[in-house]
C-alpha cells in the first residue's frame, strides 16, 4: 500500500498524477488546482504549494520565482458555517459604515 | 509506554486527569492537553482516514497548520485535535473522509458556538512566538494598544519546546534554555495585560484579511468568530514544516520535527521508540538530541546535502552519543500498513540521483526536519508584494528596513519573514514593534532612528555567523528601499574549521590546535580547559561565565574563543555554561587524568556509578567510576568528573551511565 508518494496530503494528489498533468500542459498552479484540487484542501496549499511549483519548474525549466503561485483567498483555514451563521450582518456593516465616514 | 516520567531537564506539570471516549473506548489523560496528544499517550496514532484512498492519517505539524488531525469531537466534525484541549467526558471519534455530522448530532453543538466578538485595536500581532511576544513588549512599552492572537494553547511559539540553551549574546538570552526564555517573556507581558495595554486571545487563529472591510477574521477554538479591526498588523505567524516526497509520506508516524518537540517537550509524550531523523540542519540536530534526552533511540540522521547544515557543536553533541549522521543520504520510503514500521534510505550523488543499494532502517517514527516554509497566507491576502527566495524558506514578503511590507498596514517579523532562529526573531520583533509605534505616532523620529539602528547592529552581528550565509544572501532579495545599515557579510572563515571534520569528529591538526600548553597542563591542579568550538557562530557564554577571565573577551561575537591558560583554574563554569556543550576540563596532575564533562541526559549519575566513556563518535573507550557530580549553575547541566587514562584525555568526550551494574 505504500507505493504512493504524495505532494498534497489533504487532497491526496500523488507525484505521478501531478507530473502527468504537467506533461499534459497544465503548467500553472491555478490550472493544476482546477484539475487536481491541489491546494484546495483544508491546509489551503501551505504544505504542497512549493512542492508543486518545484515540479513545474523542473518540467518547464522556468525558475520558481517566475511562476504564478495562484490565488489566495480568505479564509485560509476551515471555519464552520455555524460560526459564520452566528455573525450578525450588522456586525459587518459597522465596519463598512465606519469606512465610509 | 508512551509517557515520559523522568526527564533530565523538564518537569511536566500535568493538570487534572479526566476520562474521555475514543470511538467508544474509555481512556484517561490530563485535562487541557490537546486531544491528539491524549490519544498518542494512549497509543492511538490513527486519527482519521483520508477521503480519497481511505488511508490512515495521524497528525503532522501539531501546531494547527496542516489540518491532518481532523476528528469528530462531541459530534462536531473537522476539529483540529492538535490544538483543541481535552475536556472531561469528550467523545472523540475517528473521522472517515470528509467530516460529517451524525444524524443524531444534538442541536446544542451549534448552540455551544459563541457569539462573535468585534475588537478594535491599534496593533494586531499574529503569533506569540519569540518574534510576536517581543513585538508586543516593544509596542506596548511604547504606548500602543496591542491585541495578540495565537493559535496554540500556550504562548511562546516554538520556544516552549526548546530544552537546549540558546546561543547569541549573554546580554540577551544566551546560555538560557528556550523553555525558560518563553517563561521570561510571558512574565514580562503581565504588567501590560494587567494595565489593559495588551489583550491576548490564545487558541485563536487569524485566518483571513478582508481588504474591503479592512478586518482580520479570527476563529477562537473553532467555537466563535473574532473580527479584529486594527490600525496596524504585525504578522509573526512563524513557519510550517516542509514535506518531502517519498513513498508513504502520509503514514501516521511521519511527523514534522516541531510536532515531535511539542509532543515530548511540552506534553511529555513520546512520538515512538526509535526515530529516523531526516535533515541535519539545526532543527534536525537539536531534535535528535532532545529525543535522546527523552529516552528515545535515534537510529540515524540522514542529510541530502554533502555537509551538515546546523552548528558543528550541535552535530557533535549527537554524534558523541552514538547517533550516525549519514550525509548525502535521504529517505526513500516509509514501511508499514497502518503506521511507520521502518524506512528505506538511500545514498544520493552530487546531482541528487539515487546511487548504491537501499538500506533498511528499523524505526517507528520518521521525523522530518527538512526545512520550514514561512506562513504568509495573510500577507498574500493583503496583497503584499511577495518574492520567492529559496534561501529564506520560500515565498516571503518584500520589506523595508523597518520590516514594513508593501502594504503599509502590514509588518513582519520572525520566521514568517525568513527562516532564522529565535534570537534574531526576538530582535526582529523589537524592530517591528518599534516601527509600528513610529507609524502610529507614538515615538519621535530621532528616538526611532537611534533605537532601530541599535537593533539592526545587534541583528547584523548575530547574522555574521558562518551558518547564516544563505540567510544573508537571501535577505538581499527581500529587503528593499534605502537601507541605512548594510547587512554585513563576513567572508572570514574559521582557520581550523574543516567541513570534513563532520565525517568523524576531529582530524589531528584540529586536535593539536586545541590542546592546552603541555608544561602548564602537567602541573595545574584542577586542570585546564579544552574548547572544541571550531566554527564561527554568535555565542559568548563561555567568556561571560568565566570567573577568572581566562576565556578572553570577544571582539566580534562570532569569534572563536581564545584562552589565556595561565588564568584557567579548571573550575568548569564554562563546561556548565556552554550552550554547545563544547567546553571540557582535564586535570593531568594525578596518576590518571580527571575529565570534567558536561552532561544533560537521564539518569543523572551519582558518585561511584560505573559509566562508559565515549569518544566523539560514541564508541566506548573505557569504563570508569564517577568521582564527583556538580550542577554549577543549578540549571540541569551537570559537570561529571571521571577518571580516565591520560592517553584518552583528547578522545573521551561523553559518558553513558551503565544502568545494570
Amino acid at each position: 500500500m505504500n507505493d504512493k508518494i504524495f505532494v498534497c496530503r489533504c487532497e491526496e494528489i500523488t507525484i505521478e498524477e501531478l507530473r502527468m498533468c504537467i506533461k499534459m500542459g497544465f503548467t500553472s498552479f491555478n490550472e493544476l488546482r482546477k484539475i487536481l484540487r491541489v491546494g484546495m484542501g483544508p491546509c489551503q496549499g501551505r504544505g504542497c504549494r512549493e512542492l508543486v511549483l518545484k515540479e513545474i519548474s523542473k518540467a518547464t525549466g522556468v525558475p520558481v520565482h517566475f511562476l504564478s503561485v495562484g490565488t489566495f483567498r480568505p479564509p485560509s483555514k476551515p471555519i464552520s458555517f455555524g460560526q459564520i451563521a452566528k455573525m450578525n450582518v450588522c456586525d459587518v456593516r459597522i465596519f463598512e459604515s465606519q469606512k465610509n465616514v | 509506554m508512551h509517557v515520559i516520567n523522568d526527564h533530565p531537564i523538564l518537569k511536566f506539570e500535568r493538570g487534572r486527569k479526566v476520562q474521555f471516549y475514543h470511538d467508544g473506548k474509555l481512556m484517561e489523560w490530563y485535562e487541557n492537553d490537546p486531544i491528539a496528544v491524549a490519544l498518542q499517550a494512549n497509543g492511538v496514532k490513527i486519527l482519521s482516514y483520508s477521503k480519497r484512498f481511505h488511508r490512515p492519517r495521524g497528525f503532522f505539524c501539531a501546531i494547527g497548520k496542516c489540518s491532518s488531525c481532523f476528528m469528530r469531537v462531541d459530534g462536531l466534525p473537522n476539529v483540529r485535535t492538535c490544538i483543541t484541549p481535552l475536556r472531561e467526558g469528550m467523545r472523540i471519534e475517528t473521522q472517515h473522509g470528509i467530516g460529517e455530522f451524525l444524524e443524531d448530532t444534538p442541536s446544542d453543538v451549534i448552540d455551544q458556538l459563541g457569539q462573535p466578538l468585534i475588537v478594535e485595536t491599534e496593533v494586531l500581532v499574529i503569533g506569540a512566538g519569540p518574534a510576536g511576544l517581543s513585538t508586543c513588549l516593544e509596542a506596548a512599552d511604547l504606548g500602543c494598544q496591542v491585541t495578540l492572537v495565537d493559535e496554540s494553547l500556550e504562548l511562546g511559539g516554538q520556544l516552549i519546546k526548546q530544552t537546549h540553551k540558546f546561543f547569541g549574546s549573554s546580554e540577551d538570552f544566551a546560555g538560557i534554555r528556550g523553555v525558560k526564555i518563553a517563561e521570561i517573556l510571558r512574565e514580562k507581558l503581565i504588567p501590560y495585560t494587567v494595565s489593559g495595554k495588551l489583550t491576548i486571545f490564545s487558541n485563536t487563529s487569524a485566518i483571513g484579511y478582508y481588504a474591503k472591510e479592512d478586518v482580520v477574521l479570527c476563529t477562537q477554538g473553532e467555537k466563535r468568530i473574532i473580527l479584529i479591526k486594527p490600525k496596524a498588523v504585525v504578522v509573526s505567524s512563524g513557519a510550517m514544516e516542509k514535506l518531502i516526497p517519498f513513498s508513504g509520506n502520509d503514514l501516521p508516524g511521519v511527523y514534522g520535527a516541531g510536532a515531535v518537540q511539542t509532543l515530548m517537550n511540552v506534553y511529555g509524550v513520546l512520538p515512538g521508540k526509535k526515530v529516523l531523523m531526516v535533515g541535519a540542519g539545526n532543527i534536525g540536530l537539536i531534535v535528535s538530541y532532545q529525543l535522546l534526552q527523552a529516552g528515545v533511540k535515534v537510529a540515524a540522521i540522514v542529510e541530502l546535502a554533502p555537509r551538515v547544515g546546523g552548528y558543528w557543536v550541535h552535530a557533535s553533541k549527537v554524534q558523541r552519543l552514538g547517533v550516525p549522521i549519514l550525509l548525502q543520504h535521504t529517505v526513500k520510503g516509509a514501511v508499514g500498513e497502518k503506521q511507520v514500521e521502518g524506512a528505506w534510505i538511500q545514498q544520493v550523488d552530487e546531482e541528487g540521483r539515487f546511487v548504491g543499494a537501499e538500506k533498511f532502517v528499523d524505526c517507528d517514527t520518521i521525523c522530518l526536519a527538512v526545512g520550514l516554509t514561512p506562513t504568509v497566507d495573510l500577507l498574500w491576502q493583503a496583497g503584499c508584494e511577495m518574492v520567492y527566495v529559496a534561501d529564506l524558506g520560500g515565498y516571503v514578503p518584500k520589506r523595508d528596513w523597518t520590516l514594513r511590507t508593501s502594504n503599509p498596514k502590514f509588518w513582519i517579523a520572525g520566521d514568517a519573514s525568513a527562516i532564522g532562529e529565535a534570537t534574531t526573531a526576538m530582535l526582529e520583533g523589537r524592530i517591528a514593534g518599534l516601527s509600528v509605534s513610529k507609524a502610529l505616532g507614538k515615538v519621535s523620529e530621532s528616538f526611532f532612528k537611534n533605537k532601530c539602528e541599535e537593533y539592526w547592529t545587534r541583528l547584523n552581528e548575530l547574522r555574521m555567523a558562518e551558518t547564516c550565509e544563505r540567510l544573508r544572501k537571501g535577505l538581499q532579495f527581500a529587503l528593499s528601499g534605502n537601507f541605512p545599515i548594510t547587512v554585513q557579510s563576513s567572508e572570514e572563515k574559521s582557520q581550523i574549521f574543516n567541513e570534513e571534520t563532520y565525517a568523524d569528529a576531529f582530524d589531528k591538526r584540529t586536535v593539536q590546535s586545541i590542546i592546552p600548553p603541555m608544561d602548564l597542563w602537567k602541573k595545574r591542579k584542577g586542570g585546564l580547559v579544552i574548547i572544541e568550538c571550531p566554527q564561527r557562530i554568535p555565542c559568548d557564554p563561555c567568556h561571560v561565565s568565566c570567573p577568572t577571565g581566562a576565556i578572553l573577551p570577544f571582539q566580534n561575537i562570532n569569534d572563536l574563543p581564545s584562552v589565556d591558560y595561565s588564568k584557567c583554574t579548571g573550575c568548569a563554569m564554562c563546561v556548565a555554561a556552554c550552550p554547545g556543550l563544547a567546553c571540557f576540563v582535564a586535570d593531568m596532575t594525578g596518576e590518571q587524568a580527571i575529565l570534567k564533562l558536561p552532561y544533560e541526559m537521564s539518569p543523572i549519575p551519582k558518585e561511584g556509578n560505573v559509566v562508559a566513556c565515549l569518544d566523539r563518535s560514541g564508541r566506548e573507550l573505557a569504563r570508569s567510576k564517577v568521582r564527583k557530580v556538580q550542577e554549577p549553575r543549578r540549571d540541569r547541566t551537570f559537570v561529571v568528573h571521571v577518571q580516565v587514562p591520560k592517553e584518552l584525555v583528547m578522545l573521551v568526550r561523553a559518558l553513558k551511565v551503565i544502568e545494570d551494574e
